[in-house]
This record gives structure tokens, sequence and C-alpha cells, in this order.
């Protein structure tokens, strides 16, 4: 009888370890993101820009009667969506709330909050539509607009172009959010590399592109320094710790033939430049600032599966791409004399032939890059290389 | 640390020479025996009860599972008596999981100011292997000729600590479930200077005496406390030493 008693006791301890081990029933989602649109045509000109808060549908040009769009969010599982309704702005007397959204997802945007599926955590992003039948990326840029994002408090630019909102611009803010959270930095706008400057060539402001050190969050990495980057297109923090280079989604649709770009600039070279271990390297830091045009058709064409084909190129193949017709790029981007703007005119050299009408049906892209470190997708520049910009302008065939 | 375990081990033999001495001493005494034992353990640095950020568990094996040890018993009358005994023990494991929403935060190494803290969602490796010095104090209890029951406190020095691993094929939410979605691969950690030095829990054992001098033992180690230090918040849940440990003793006599 003790002995088996002795058994029983052994098993009882077995049986409490072991049930106290089984695996839980699953946690309701936390997360709360827009992971993908559905439509019920072919309205999309391109797949949606979509980051952590904001969410850029570029409509195909032959898109006119916007009521019947019929649009479907693909969200986190389990969460729910809902209009913000302060972000709607009625005009007096108007009754057609359908009518005033889709009005405002054409000038500034709406916004729409997104709940996880367990209540706890809540979302907002922005929806923008993008018609593009008149061309939509500008060819002008003051950078006399900005906002900055509500959490990071990072600068972002957009253009206001006749009451509309255009969202063309990325940088990687939002990657540096993560080395100030990690080295216990400041957020606020000027602790950034990508900031806006009163010192302008026009207007109030410009473009203020610095080259910062990563600190500890850097070192834990192994990229060391962020340069300061802005670039048409969008900035996905998804692959910043594994593969940064494609962090960088250059380049939108554009419906004329570019010929030169212009803009006016200064630039002050960092005192040391060091490499990707933060060790000296004996050459002076230089800024970039380039245009490619490309053939987006050819692009998404030149990859064979589908569910890989993307409208963009990255920091891989920017330069280097099958699809690219032309490039302009600031031969010398050593440091400017003086404190005064040089205004500098880039051409765009053609290295393929482009029919026209291509272009106008949209099937070409654009994409403008800057950085106020020549290498610094390689994480090689001077820490305080600062590049400011201004009145950008692309010359276009008229 | 290789020197530091030797001379862990040289100290058990000392104490074991020393109790085996004391023993010869007391030789006259029915009341005093000396045992020696070692074997091998199976268990981990485990929550109480999984939480619910584990999603599964892919792999699990011991790592550094042993002990050796000795123990003197006073016997007190023919049934109760009470033992002291000095073990040298590994507590180990090797896990791979896959976790979701798991709050925790990636650390430069050895620096616990600098963090990326967030909500990881993928595959994750634990890696602990901790040596100890363990000194359990217990009362036995004879219930058969063959069989007696042990119950009672221990404490454990760390001698040795490791515990870290690897994050990968995941993706990491930036400070909230809503933040930045970061994907991480192969991105390491260490945790060792967050492990204690002292591990304080209670053994539940038993013993069947297979005749005068050898016998079977089997012993369930509990530490009441977590094992990682106060203020350690990369695992948003208590780890405890749980082992359940198997072996073979000797009676010195």
């Amino acid at each position: 009888m003790k002995q088996r008693r002795i058994y029983l006791w052994v098993i009882c301890f077995m049986l409490l370890f072991s049930l106290g081990s089984c695996i839980k029933e699953e946690a309701l989602n936390m997360e709360a993101d827009i992971v993908g649109i559905q439509a019920e045509e072919d309205i999309f000109l391109l797949n949606p820009v979509i980051t952590n808060n904001q969410v850029t549908v570029y409509l195909q040009p032959s898109i006119h009667d916007l009521k019947k769009l019929n649009m479907k969010f693909d969200l986190t599982p389990g969460a729910s969506i809902e209009l913000l309704q302060d972000s709607l702005k009625m005009p007096a007397g108007e009754q057609d709330v359908n009518k005033v959204i889709i009005d405002q997802l054409l000038k500034n945007g709406v916004y729409y909050k997104v709940v996880s599926q367990d209540k706890q955590f809540a979302k907002n992003y922005l929806i923008k539509l993008v018609k593009t039948d008149g061309g939509f990326v500008p060819t002008e840029y003051g950078f006399e607009d900005i906002s900055i994002d509500k959490d990071e408090k990072y600068t972002i630019f957009f253009n206001k172009i006749d009451g509309e909102d255009f969202y063309n611009w990325g940088s990687g803010n939002p990657s540096f959010s993560l080395t100030l959270s990690f080295g216990g930095g400041v957020k606020e706008p000027e602790s950034y590399p990508t900031k806006t400057t009163t010192d302008a060539h026009s207007g109030t402001k410009a473009a203020l592109l610095e080259t910062k050190l990563t600190g500890s969050f850097g070192a834990m990495f192994k990229k060391p320094i962020a340069a300061g980057n802005l670039f048409i297109g969008s900035f996905d923090t998804g692959p910043v710790l594994t593969d940064p280079l494609s962090a960088t989604q250059f380049g939108l649709p554009f419906n004329q033939i570019p010929l030169a770009l212009e803009g006016y600039y200064k630039y002050t070279a960092g005192a040391n430049v060091t490499d990707e271990n933060l060790k000296p390297v004996n050459m002076k830091d230089s800024c970039d600032i380039y245009a490619v045009f490309y053939n987006r058709k050819k692009l998404m064409a030149s990859e064979p599966k589908p569910e890989n084909r993307v409208s963009y190129l990255t920091g891989h193949n920017i330069l280097t791409d099958p699809s690219i017709v032309a490039i302009a790029r600031l031969e010398n981007g050593g440091a400017t004399a003086g404190n005064n703007f040089v205004k500098f005119v880039l051409p765009f050299k053609y290295s393929a032939k482009v029919t026209e009408s291509d272009v106008t049906n949209l099937d070409y892209s654009i994409a403008i890059v800057m950085s106020s470190s020549k290498y610094g997708d390689n994480f090689i520049g001077a820490v305080g290389s600062k590049l400011i910009v201004d009145d950008l302008k692309i010359v276009t065939q008229k | 640390m290789k020197i530091s375990i030797y001379i862990v081990l040289l100290a058990v033999m000392a104490s074991i020479s020393t109790l085996v001495n004391a023993q010869e001493i007391d030789s006259k005494d029915d009341r005093l025996d000396v045992q020696v034992m070692l074997g091998t353990k199976i268990g981990g640095a485990a929550p109480l009860s999984l939480p619910r950020e584990i999603r599964k568990i892919k792999s699990y094996s011991p790592n550094v599972p042993f002990f050796v040890g000795a123990k003197a018993n006073y016997h007190i009358d023919s049934k109760w008596g009470l033992s002291l005994g000095l073990t040298f023990e590994g507590k180990g494991m090797d896990t791979k999981a896959t976790v979701k929403g798991y709050k925790t935060t990636f650390n430069a190494v050895n620096d616990s100011k600098d963090e990326l803290r967030g909500y990881y969602t993928g595959d994750i490796t634990t890696k602990v292997h901790n040596l100890y010095l363990s000194v359990p104090i217990q009362a036995t209890y004879q219930l058969s000729n063959h069989w007696n029951v042990q119950a009672g406190p221990y404490i454990s020095f760390a001698v040795k600590k490791e515990f870290y691993g690897e994050a990968y094929n995941g993706y990491l939410r930036h400070e909230q479930p809503t933040g930045d979605k970061i994907i991480v691969d192969n991105a390491d950690y260490d945790f060792k200077e967050s492990v204690r030095n002292i591990d304080v829990g209670l053994s539940l054992g038993t013993q069947y005496a297979v005749n005068r001098k050898f016998f079977a033992l089997a012993q369930l180690d509990y530490g009441f406390n977590n094992i990682m230090k106060n203020g350690f918040e990369s695992i948003s849940f208590g780890l405890h030493n749980i082992f359940m440990n198997v072996g073979v003793g000797y009676k010195l006599k």
C-alpha cells in the first residue's frame, strides 16, 4: 500500500507539472494593421502604398466615377475599421456624406481608425486617393509643406497643390526613431537626419539632410551612421535591420518626359568620414542628388512571380536596373563654397529610347534621391555632413 | 569559467571526504550515515504555466543534465531523520519556440540601458546552461525497508551562468503592437548578467534501497524564485528552475 502511495505522489507532481505546461489558448490579436486593399475591379495603377499609418491609393487614369469605388480593407485578423468622424469636414449644407468622403479622400485624405481584435490597441491611418489622369508627381518642390509624425515626431515632407495633398516623399526618419528609442534620445523633429530649415532659397523653408550617429543602436546592428535622405517613394521599416537597402522604395509614376533636374543646394561635409565599423576612412564626404526615370511596366514584367512584382526600385538597383532609361546626377557632391545656395542643373542622360505615348500612359516612374552622404547607404559618411536643398524642379519636355 | 568548475568539483570532493571522516568518527553511532549520489535530470527554466504568448514548443532538450553530491543523514528515530547535503548540478535546457506578441527587449550586450523594446512574433531559441552548488536540508521519513521519502528546502549558488539565444524568422512591433514593424532575423541576445546568483527552492524525493549499500533515487526540485534578477523585463514572465532528478546512490558505511 505504502509503495503505491508514493507512486501516486510522483504521478500527481508530474501531472501538475505537465498540466501547467500545456499550450494556452491563443490570445486575441493585438495588432491593428491595414495589410491590403481589395477592389472588385482593376482600379489600381500600382499596389497601394501602405505604411504603418498611411495608405495611398493610386487609381488607374481611366477611373473617373469615384462614387462606384468599392474598396475593402484587409486588416489584421479580427481587427475592425471605422471612419474617424471628426476628420471629416462636412461643408455647410452638404448632406451627402459619401460625396464628402470621396472629395476629401482625393484632397487631403480621410482618417480611419483600426481597432485590434483584443480592443486594447488602435491606430489611425490617413487614407489618400490619388487620381492619376493629370499626372500626379508634381514637378516643382519648395519643401514648404511639412507635417510631424504624431508618435515619433519626425518631419514628413508633402506637397500641397491646388488644395490637394501629395505624399510623395519618403525618408529614413522612421528607422532613426529606433535609434532614438534605443539610446534614450529626445524624439523631436531636430533629432532626426531629415528635417526642415529656415535657411531657404525661397519661401520660408528648405529640406535639411544631416548625417547622424546612430549610437549604441548602430553599434549593435553594425549601422553606425544614418545619412539624411529624402526621396520620391516610400520607406518600409520592415527590412531596416535585415536588408536596409530594400527599405527605401524609390519612384512613383510620372507621365512626362523629364529633361533636367534643377534646384538649389548648399553642402558642408562633416570632418571625419567613417565606415560601417566606425573606423576612419581617408576621404572627404560628399552629397548625392540624382533622379532616375525608369520603365515601370518593364520592371514589373521582369519579375516572373506576380507576388514579388513591385513598382519601385530599391537601394539595390536604383542606378543599375535594366528598366532605367535615364539618369540625372550631380557629378561633384563636394562642399559648396561660402554660405550661399548653388544652383544645379542636371540633365537626364538617356540610355534607351522612350515612346512618348507610353510615358503619357503612365508606364514610367520617376525617382528623385538626395542624401547628405553619398555612400550613406553602405554606412560610410561623416557625422555632421549637411545638405540643404530648395526649389527643386523637374524640367520636362513640353 | 572552466577553472571555477574544477574548484567547485574539488570543493564537493573535499566536503564528501570531510563527511566521510565525520562519519568514521561517529561510526559507533548508528544515528548518522553518509550517502554519495549522482544522476541525470530533466526539466528546465520554465514558467509556472506556459504564457499565452508561447504558441508552440518546437524542440526541447535538457542541457548539462547532471548532479553529483553527498548527504549526511541523522536518524532521529526509526522513521524520522534530517539530512544536510551538498550537490553540484547543472540546470539547463535548449529550447526552440514560436511566440506571438511576446513583449521583450533586445539589449545591447550587457548594457540594459540601451534596448529596443517591443512585441516580438516569430521563432526564438533559448539556451540556459547554469551550474549550481546546492545545499539541501531535508526531513526524511522511512516508509518501509526499501522506501523512504525526503522533503525540504535547498539553496543554490550559481557558479556558472549562461542564458542566451536568438530571435529569427519573425518581426518586432516597435514599442507598441501598433508600432513600426521591423523584420527580425538572427538577432542574438545574451541575458547571463541577469541570471540570479542564488536560487531557493523545495525538493521532494524518494529513495529505493536496492540493497544495504546501493539505492535508486528520484527527486523533484522546484525553485521558488524567478531565476532572473528583479528589474529584468526582457522576458515578461517568471522562469523557475523545475527539474526531476533520477539517479543512483551509495551508502558509505
